[in-house]
């Protein structure tokens, strides 16, 4: 499908037409079996199935019955009374014009987008969210320079939001859905030529905002007040958008540079929110008409059914755009959790970090923010905050958890290069492991639990390698500084993250409504018996640890 | 500084060396003789086909498998022994024993209370299920899907008939899962609704985990909504846990359970 795509799918294809004209070109030459085929059928058994050999019952599962309006998509186009429009289709009958639009038009088309794309966030489908806007099957197209600039700009967010969720990997189909049906993005259009256009279009607005401004001394009539107020509205929106996109950039520079940056676009952006909630019902709405399945009341250029044919022809999904001040109400949340993102590069080691990310998780943030908070930790350079590697990372964190001596330059061991050897071997083992531990928490609340349960696996193997290791070294040790011990230094690390998994393995099935209420004393005797007790045992080791090492140090 | 015997196991591991809480040793099985040990030895009829299983050990194992019962070990295990030797359904978990409608899990039930049970017989009886089913559930199936399930399966198929009329009905399937383990599936199951609240759900389900214990099934596994209240009582009544929670896992938005019971 992608190479044969223009700016706009066809939504058409072999035509549309009921009339039983046979085009001209036509190189079939269909004939009539129906006969011979039920008379060929009779002859079967009751219950018998004539079918190829590599299509069989589990293949037939997928089948649809055609026509069937519970089972075909399809269906739903030739069901409605009213045509469904193409750009093309809706400009030539005027359904959509892509110049002189009025503001009010304006403000319910950024609206009625700003909807699809947080229906879009949600889990739904390009095809029946966001590109059911028809302004933005071409662009190009349009002369309207605020309209042209928006459509544009609103292909740049998506381009880049499907991008940084999709390097996060931290999603599921029932978090999100990237597939762009061939859609173009507007990729000739660089990032900073889009903000550019959006630029030129809010120092119009504010020409006139100024110009229709009160001033003193003078009265303004209603009118002119009027169009204070509604080119504010529509001002506000445009500078929002361009802000949006430019925050969502700024977290994609590399080694955190555009935190700051992200952090007061943010700021603009929550101001600009209260002017526009408050002025929604400036914008042009829909017709109260009847809202069937997939087929609801819209404005001009929205087409609910536009891309219906792009869709798999499997059992409709019904996709509810979620009314403007909900969509508001979401990207309210998105900026609030991208604001706690932006605090992300200020923590130090890897506890604190999963400690951070856990308790981001708890209010089931948005797809979205988890992926650029992952995406803030763990850049695709792989380096933690783009700057550190994975094991410088995470030898700190270990040294601060319980400074064993191989990791301490006071150490012997420390300059061994045997030892040095052994560790660096292990170390490279620890990555997969203790990245994966980060990227279970940017999963929705259901999959972490699954993930939790497989993760043990490699702890465990883990462990068993550091066990080894710690044993060597222990034994390497004890032959230079009889006084300090190296016994499961690394061992006991790995424990505690390993009881941290467990536990929250457990704490899941309480939220996830997993338990049967006679099972719950069970999981409250193992955490409390079991994992808490053995989770404290390790923080004491390890402080003790900690403790003899200083004072080791001290006597030195 | 640790002593091996403080290290703590993960995994497997732990469950052999934890201390069972004291309430289950309190109640320890007294049956004498046919005691489960979890490990259920087939005997093969004529045709090869495993028809019944019977047991041969007394049992070590006894405390492990009531340790890994999920039942509350506040239940006083049952001392039940059963007349029909050879049946097979008393060495399983404890759990699966102890049902509101356990007499019946003995008998084969062929008919109680005026509804008849019996397994599906030839494509005639098809249209009822389908008709059945299509009407409760919230996904549409082909009748493919139902053909998929029953010409394989035929004998996890089950009808509940009040004389000529179909009310109720069970679809299911049985196959091994991740080359591991023989995992059978309901995949649908229907009572028409001026029949509800009769156990006839309860019954269906009974015979077709009966049908799959008699071909070597371990566990047993399906998928509800949620918000399925009444689905999720008939299977937790029957001893199903709730194993895993998918999100947004319905053509309609609504989230599901992945409910399981473990025969082994």
């Amino acid at each position: 499908m992608e190479g044969t795509m223009q700016t706009q799918p066809p939504s058409d294809p072999g035509g549309q037409g009921s009339d039983g004209r046979v085009d001209s070109k036509s190189r079939y030459d269909w004939k009539d079996i129906t006969e011979e085929f039920m008379s060929s059928a009779s002859a079967l058994q009751m219950g018998e199935l004539l079918h190829d050999t590599n299509f069989g019952l589990f293949e037939a599962m997928s089948a649809i019955e055609m026509m069937d309006p519970k089972m075909d998509a399809g269906m739903m186009c030739n069901q409605i009374q009213r045509k469904v429009l193409t750009f093309d289709s809706a400009l030539e009958s005027g359904a959509i014009k892509i110049k002189d639009l009025s503001i009010p038009e304006l403000i319910g088309i950024m609206d009625t987008s700003l909807a699809c794309l947080v229906t879009w966030l949600e889990g739904h489908s390009l095809a029946q969210t966001v590109f059911t806007n028809l302004f933005l099957h071409n662009p190009y197209m349009i002369d309207d320079k605020c309209l042209k600039a928006f459509s544009i700009l609103m292909l740049k967010l998506v381009d880049h939001i499907r991008d940084r969720v999709n390097r996060a990997g931290v999603f599921e189909e029932e978090d999100f859905q990237s597939l762009t049906y061939g859609f173009k993005m507007a990729a000739d259009v660089t990032d900073a030529r889009a903000t550019g256009m959006m630029k030129e279009v809010e120092d119009d607005l504010n020409r006139i905002i100024k110009m229709t401004r009160s001033k003193v001394g003078e009265e303004r009539d209603a009118q002119t007040e009027q169009e204070h107020e509604i080119t504010n509205a529509l001002f506000s929106r445009v500078k929002f958008f361009r802000l949006f996109l430019m925050g969502l950039l700024s977290f994609s520079k590399e080694k955190c540079e555009g935190i700051p940056q992200a952090q007061k676009l943010i700021c603009q952006l929550l101001e600009l929110l209260p002017i526009i909630r408050d002025t929604i019902c400036m914008g042009i709405q829909p017709d109260n008409k009847e809202v069937g399945k997939n087929d609801y009341p819209t404005i001009m250029g929205f087409e609910p059914l536009v891309n219906q044919r792009l869709l798999p022809p499997t059992f409709p999904r019904y996709t509810v755009i979620r009314s403007r001040e909900e969509a508001l109400g979401h990207i309210e949340g998105l900026l609030y959790r991208l604001q706690i993102v932006t605090t992300v590069p200020e923590l130090t080691t890897f506890h604190i970090i999963m400690e951070a990310f856990q308790e981001f998780s708890k209010s089931s943030p948005c797809v979205l923010s988890r992926s650029i908070l992952q995406l803030t930790l763990l850049p695709v350079n792989k380096r933690v905050f783009g700057v550190h590697t994975m094991v410088d990372f995470l030898k700190d964190t270990i040294r601060n958890f319980i400074a064993p001596p191989v990791l301490s330059q006071k150490s012997a061991l420390y300059n061994n290069s045997q030892a040095k050897q052994y560790v660096d071997a292990w170390f490279v083992q620890v990555v997969r492991p203790f990245t994966a531990l980060v990227q279970i928490t940017g999963h929705n609340r259901a999959r972490q639990r699954d993930k939790w349960a497989h993760i043990l696996e490699d702890l465990s193997a883990l462990q068993e390698e550091a066990d080894k290791v710690d044993a060597c070294l222990h034994q390497m040790l004890t032959k230079m500084e009889p006084n300090r011990q190296h016994i499961a230094c690394l061992g006991n690390w790995v424990l505690y993250h390993t009881l941290q998994a467990m536990i929250s393995y457990l704490l899941a099935g309480f939220e996830l409504e997993l338990y049967a209420t006679y099972e719950y004393h069970y999981v409250y005797w193992y955490l409390y018996e079991m994992l808490y007790s053995w989770l404290i045992n390790t923080l004491h080791r390890a402080d003790n640890f900690l403790l003899e090492n200083e004072t080791m140090a001290g006597e030195k | 500084m640790i002593s091996e015997s403080e290290h703590p196991l993960t995994g497997s591991d732990v469950n052999k060396n934890l201390t069972l809480p004291t309430s289950i040793e309190d109640s320890k099985p007294r049956i004498e003789g046919k005691i489960p040990n979890g490990k259920i030895n087939h005997l093969n009829d004529e045709n090869g086909r495993i028809v019944r299983n019977i047991s041969t050990d007394q049992d070590n194992h006894k405390m492990d498998l009531v340790a890994q019962c999920t039942c509350g070990s506040g239940v006083q295990h049952s001392n039940e022994v059963d007349n029909d030797d050879e049946s097979s359904e008393h060495l399983l978990c404890e759990s699966v024993r102890r049902v509101h409608i356990e007499s019946q899990l003995e008998d084969d039930i062929k008919e109680i209370d005026g509804i008849s049970y019996t397994v599906y017989e030839s494509e005639k009886q098809m249209p009822d299920i389908m008709r059945l089913i299509t009407k409760d559930l919230s996904e549409p199936y082909s009748i493919y899907t139902y053909r998929y399930f029953i010409h394989n399966w035929p004998k996890l198929c089950f009808l509940a008939m009040d004389k000529e009329k179909c009310v109720g009905a069970i679809v299911c399937k049985l196959d091994m899962h991740k080359k591991m383990v023989r995992r059978g599936y309901i995949a649908m199951l229907a009572v028409d609704a001026d029949y509800r609240r009769k156990q006839i759900g309860s019954r269906l389900v009974m015979k077709a985990i009966k049908g799959m214990i008699a071909d070597d099934c371990d566990e047993v596994v399906l998928e509800t909504e949620i918000t399925n209240k009444a689905a999720l009582r008939l299977y937790e009544n029957l001893g199903f846990v709730r194993d895993k929670r998918l999100f947004r896992y319905y053509l309609n938005g609504v989230d599901a359970l992945r409910l399981k019971l473990w025969l082994r």
